[in-house]
């Protein structure tokens, strides 16, 4: 019984060393002196210095990239939110075919990649002006995402008792009253869930970014970041120290939100 | 009191037959209800999915899309097919999805097995082992093509343990490249499976491994027939959901890693049409190739639902 609990925590601490060691790598090397690092790539570094990270901070792309990708995520988050719980309220709460029948359609679209969207999606960006704009990007996120908010919420709201809206309905509320004071209010952890999961796809979303916001003023910070490498002004360092600097908000919030974020993964696979 | 009764149970009747079986005209306009709601989520599922797909087979049959002189063909899907980049990506995102997910689904399995023996720590396990999933892909690109190059850091531990002779081009080999690739996708995807696993194995019955134990099963017979029987269905989402990411959401790995070389041998199907879209200007190509793509997907799902279908048959 010892030497299996040993085992377990042997081969659990082995796991983490290793799926934590390219994140450390990533912040020692940041630490590190060009010099130091071209003598030494793997050790802890030996004189701390931060001049990469105070590098990284003074740049002005980067209060420029961190605005640019907290608007967009904040308006498409907000965005495909109202869409989803708007339209997940009366297809969790039907009992005929319609609207719960649109339900298989949108878990088809789950599966449809963004890459096979792009070529439309950018002669539309051409055409009605949105390219390097970001409303453009917004309404595309918050697009591609109203799918997967629809579902989730369907889940959730099924999960609320219908008695309470049916008491809400004796006293005399309509469907529009019961959603905002009845259904919301119960839903609040759903919301928050939701909200999480949604930003942390916005904010590390790669492909629409790096094709639609193709100006440096424009882009977001995880465009920006992986548009620095092979740059002639880049050491390795610095190159750490920038990608330190943009994984931290989704690490921070993913420490405080883990919960959350946990259970809208799991509800998105397993509902 | 009795009077106000009255109305109220009458109106919630009356609201029950709102959502009640349907029964002719007058149930269906009363169904109509929810169309205002619906419209949000519509337009903005028109904007990003209805509208581009659209478009995208319109597109995939015109020489020059969405310019004047634009002539009806058929020609990309030949030139798509016929490009040896085609089969080369195909194969890359198939050997993608061989090589990653039965390691993915192993790796994910032991961990989740691992932790579900609740210690204090687990809790510390978790948060750790599901960090890279919340990484972005381009971060962890750049970050790795750091590791894996020449002189980075992949090989210098190679070389501090005295093995120079396996340092290697990691990225920078063809022979290499693709593997390297796989490596750097299941330590950002495994930890998704870990929590899927740990989800189901939560709500599994505590008495079903006391039982068990109670008839002798030791350490591995818990897991064989406790375990793995409940993961059953859970194991099938996340080899679907990784099956997909393989064939079709691995753009942000290649592109910040490898931009589909050494020579072509890490290119993928999202990398060739993005090449043929924006790199060589060709809208028209690139669009036939997203709808082989797409249509590629679909087969491969509703191949997987029959499949299922049939096994759930068999079973039961």
């Amino acid at each position: 019984m010892r030497r299996s609990i040993i085992a377990r925590h042997g081969l659990l601490t082995l796991a983490v060393l290793v799926t934590l060691a390219p994140i450390a790598f990533m912040a020692m090397t940041s630490l590190k002196s060009e010099e130091e690092y071209s003598g030494d790539r793997v050790g802890l570094p030996a004189n701390p210095t931060f001049e990469n990270i105070s590098t990284v901070l003074d740049d002005p792309n980067l209060s420029t990239w961190i605005l640019n990708s907290v608007l967009i995520t904040l308006g498409s988050v907000l965005l495909a939110m109202v869409a989803g719980v708007l339209a997940a309220y009366p297809m969790a709460r039907s009992e005929g075919w319609w609207p719960k029948g649109l339900l298989p359609g949108l878990v088809l679209l789950l599966a449809v990649p963004p890459v096979v969207l792009v070529v439309p999606l950018f002669i539309m960006m051409v055409n009605l002006e949105l390219l390097n704009s970001k409303l453009g990007v917004i309404l595309t996120y918050a697009g591609l995402l109203t799918p997967l908010a629809t579902y989730l919420m369907v889940g959730f709201i099924r999960g609320i008792p219908p008695e309470l809206d049916e008491a809400a309905a004796i006293d005399g509320a309509g469907r529009a009253r019961v959603l905002w004071h009845v259904i919301l209010p119960v839903m609040r952890p759903a919301l928050v869930t939701l909200a999480v999961v949604a930003a942390v796809y916005v904010w590390n979303e790669f492909l629409i970014a790096l094709l639609f916001l193709q100006t440096q003023e424009s882009q977001t910070l995880v465009v920006g970041v992986a548009s620095l490498r092979g740059r002639f002004d880049i050491n390795e360092p610095l190159l750490m120290a920038w990608s330190l600097v943009a994984s931290l908000p989704v690490i921070v919030a993913f420490l405080f939100g883990q919960r959350y974020f946990a259970r809208g993964l799991v509800a998105g696979a397993l509902k | 009191m009795s009077e106000g009764v009255t109305p109220a149970s009458a109106r919630l009747t009356r609201r029950r037959s709102l959502t009640g079986r349907p029964g002719g005209r007058r149930a269906w306009r009363r169904r109509l209800w929810s169309v205002p709601y619906l419209i949000p989520a519509a337009a903005l599922i028109g904007f990003a999915f209805g509208y581009p797909l659209v478009k995208l087979i319109d597109y995939s049959f015109q020489t020059r899309p969405n310019i004047p002189g634009s002539v009806r063909t058929t020609v990309n899907y030949t030139l798509s097919v016929e490009d040896p980049s085609f089969s080369d990506a195909l194969q890359h995102n198939l050997t993608l999805l061989v090589a990653a997910v039965p390691i993915l689904v192993i790796v994910a399995l032991v961990l989740a097995i691992l932790l579900f023996a609740r210690g204090r720590a687990s809790h510390f396990y978790r948060s750790a082992l599901f960090l890279p999933y919340v990484v972005s892909i381009p971060v962890v690109g750049v970050t790795f093509g750091t590791i894996y190059s020449l002189n980075g850091a992949a090989n210098d531990t190679i070389r501090s343990v005295g093995l120079s002779g396996l340092a290697q081009d990691w990225l920078g080999d063809p022979s290499y490249a693709l593997f390297a690739v796989v490596t750097v996708i299941v330590w950002k995807e495994f930890g998704l499976g870990v929590l899927l696993f740990s989800a189901r194995m939560a709500s599994i019955e505590p008495d079903l491994y006391d039982a068990a134990r109670v008839d002798g099963a030791r350490w591995w017979s818990q897991h064989r027939f406790v375990t793995l029987p409940a993961l059953r269905e859970v194991i099938v989402i996340f080899i679907v959901i990784e099956a997909i990411t393989m064939l079709s959401w691995v753009f942000g790995y290649i592109y910040t890693m490898t931009k589909g070389g050494p020579g072509g041998a890490t290119i993928v199907m999202e990398y060739l049409i993005w090449t043929q879209g924006f790199a060589a200007s060709n809208l028209g190509l690139a669009s036939a190739t997203a709808v082989l793509l797409l249509g590629g997907l679909l087969v491969f799902l509703l191949a997987l639902a029959i499949v299922r279908r049939v096994f759930a048959k068999g079973v039961s």
